[in-house]
């Protein structure tokens, strides 16, 4: 092997040196030299305080003015690492991004939803999905429906209905062959108590099962399909005195939601009532 | 493959190609000695070359070193063709600048201003900005590139510095960093509003802020450069085999590794080596050599891919050419207790 020079001697050994106060090494060095003193002098390393300072802001410490190719890469890499930390930047992002792939520049309003969108999984507007994910949606949306449906179904054929003309039956006729109890909750005076606690357990149970599906699919039902939270999506945080808007906004819906499924039941029962006047 | 690191500054000190040299460590631990010894060897074994030795410590001890005294200019050594001298003086820089400020002023129409500068107004209120004194060494630093540049006044191979204590060293440091940022800052406002100062400040002087900035910033960019270079530049630590002087040295070097500056080379001084000196082995030596001889082997560990050099304590004060050189000769060649033992007190005191 031939002999080192100074030069490539004095490299080699540099390198050895920075591997030394690499990877955590420098703060378990001084680590080493306080521990031995019993001393409680800082063990904080200036490397690995310079690393983590330079960490978030890296482009800052670039003193060279990147080229254009350079810049987009740069903003590529950028936009990875954070998705929208300065929304007017995202903005020209999504600008840059359409003239690059020849489309037609888009309106304000979609970019504000597509910047929106960023902020969650579930938040992901629909013009903006692949095509597995629209079908994903589509299959959920098939999924909750159909839930919705069969409570419904089940509510008004098992429970609603039965009820109902046993309690009509029970005033018109005062039947005794019901035991007791029975005949107690089918007292006309005790129907509400009955219809209520029954609308409790029962959209209880159907909520429980909607987030049991949204916990599969990885989809919140309301962000994704409602039109009225995308509307929201689309307003920019700070514009309007209410903070945290789309989330209040997505709970009222859930209570509507609920008040709905409660008021149908009640038309479903008067409906009922009224047919059973003529029975 | 041989990467064994000699325990002396050998390569150091023969280095053809180093251009700045800079010396630091905590208060105390003999940095002006060990600067004043490395200028001496390398002035000693390359004859051919000029060496400039400038201290940057506000509390300069570089005469007392010598025993002669350097002012703000540099002055060769008393006995020495190839190494000068010279203790940056805030205060005296200052007041030239002062002096300038009012000759200026007196070519016009001698107005409140110079009347105001002539009781050193100026020197007063940049005197007291902190850390005008890095600035002002900084300002050395520019200076002699550009000299070397235009191949005006005298040249120097090498620049050693004695610098202040480590915080002042590692502000120093920082500056063409700090300066470069700063400038770049300046550039992008004077860019935009460039034709406009120019027309404010340079109103009948003809004065170009855009070209000064840019020439500004091209020799801080310069500098930058060269201190980052391992082939020009190099820090020496000083240290002394005690808890907090080795602690400093660690965070000196981590803080000038995140600099990317180059540190290979570490001076242990004041050691007593009291088990081979049979003849004055008192017992606070020997409890301290042993205090010394714990620190030594963490350094030992520590630094095993450093140029660690172990220098003694002497009997005397380290004053004076002749003590100097007997003393920087353990530089270059490996201290030995038993054989050299006698020549730390045959150094002559001064006092």
């Amino acid at each position: 092997m031939s002999e080192l020079s100074e030069a490539e001697k004095r490299r080699i050994l540099r390198e050895r040196r920075q591997q030394k106060f690499s990877n955590g090494g420098a703060s378990s060095r001084l680590n080493k030299i306080t521990g031995q003193a019993d001393s409680h002098l800082s063990t904080d390393s200036p490397i690995e305080m310079k690393t983590a300072r330079s960490r978030p802001n890296s482009k800052d410490t670039t003193p060279s003015i990147p080229s254009s190719s350079d810049a987009s890469s740069q903003m590529k890499t950028a936009s990875s690492d954070s998705t929208s930390n300065d929304p007017q930047l995202e903005i020209l992002k999504k600008l840059a991004n359409a003239d690059e792939s020849n489309e037609s520049t888009p309106d304000l309003f979609s970019l504000l939803r597509s910047m929106k969108s960023g902020e969650g999984d579930a938040d992901k507007s629909t013009e903006s999905m692949a095509p597995a994910d629209q079908a994903m949606l589509a299959y959920h949306d098939y999924r909750v429906n159909r839930l919705k449906y069969m409570t419904m179904l089940f509510k008004w054929v098992c429970f609603l209905f039965p009820y109902t003309y046993l309690v009509t039956r029970n005033a018109k006729f005062n039947v005794s062959c019901l035991p007791e109890s029975l005949s107690f909750l089918t007292m006309p005076s005790n129907f509400f108590m009955v219809f209520t606690s029954f609308e409790i357990v029962a959209i209880s149970v159907y909520y429980q099962r909607l987030q049991s599906i949204e916990a599969e699919n990885k989809i919140n039902t309301l962000h994704s399909t409602s039109k009225i939270v995308q509307m929201v999506s689309m307003v920019p945080e700070g514009i309007i005195p209410i903070p945290n808007l789309k989330g209040k906004v997505v709970t009222a819906l859930q209570y509507v939601d609920v008040l709905s499924t409660f008021v149908a039941d009640i038309c479903f029962v008067l409906v009922v009532l009224g047919l059973l006047m003529y029975i | 493959m041989d990467l064994n690191v000699e325990r002396n500054l050998d390569s150091l000190i023969k280095s053809t190609t180093h251009k700045w040299i800079f010396v630091g460590g905590k208060g105390g631990v003999g940095k002006t000695t060990s600067s004043s010894s490395i200028a001496i060897q390398m002035a000693l074994n390359q004859p051919s070359k000029q060496f400039l030795l400038i201290s940057t410590d506000p509390a300069h001890n570089l005469s007392d070193a010598f025993g002669e005294k350097f002012g703000k200019d540099a002055r060769k050594v008393t006995g020495m063709d190839n190494l000068s001298c010279m203790e940056i003086d805030p205060a005296a820089a200052l007041k030239d600048m002062n002096d300038m400020a009012i000759s200026s002023g007196s070519n016009g129409n001698g107005d409140d201003l110079s009347d105001l500068l002539q009781g050193g107004a100026l020197a007063d209120l940049t005197g007291s900005i902190p850390g005008i004194d890095e600035a002002l060494s900084f300002m050395e630093v520019m200076k002699h590139i550009k000299r070397q540049e235009q191949g005006e006044g005298e040249r120097f191979d090498c620049v050693i510095f004695d610098t202040a204590p480590t915080g002042h060293t590692l502000r120093f440091l920082q500056l063409p960093t700090t300066l470069a940022k700063l400038l770049d800052k300046f550039s992008e406002i004077t860019g935009k509003l460039g034709p406009m100062l120019n027309s404010f400040m340079g109103s009948g002087n003809n004065v170009d802020i855009t070209g000064k900035l840019n020439e500004l910033k091209a020799n801080v960019e310069t500098i930058r450069e060269q201190f980052t270079n391992p082939d020009l530049t190099t820090f020496v630590c000083v240290c002394i085999s005690e808890f907090l002087s080795l602690y400093e040295t660690e965070r000196l070097i981590q803080e000038l590794m995140s600099y990317d500056m180059d540190v290979n080379s570490i001076v242990v001084n004041q050691l007593l080596f009291a088990e081979f000196d049979k003849e004055h082995n008192c017992k606070r030596c020997q409890s301290r050599w042993k205090m010394q001889k714990k620190y030594l082997d963490q350094i030992d560990e520590l630094y095993e891919d450093f140029h660690v050099v172990k220098m003694p304590l002497c009997a005397g004060e380290i004053r004076g050419l002749e003590n100097l050189k007997k003393f920087s000769q353990f530089l270059l060649k490996e201290y030995d207790p038993i054989s050299d033992n006698p020549v730390i007190y045959e150094l002559e005191d001064k006092n």
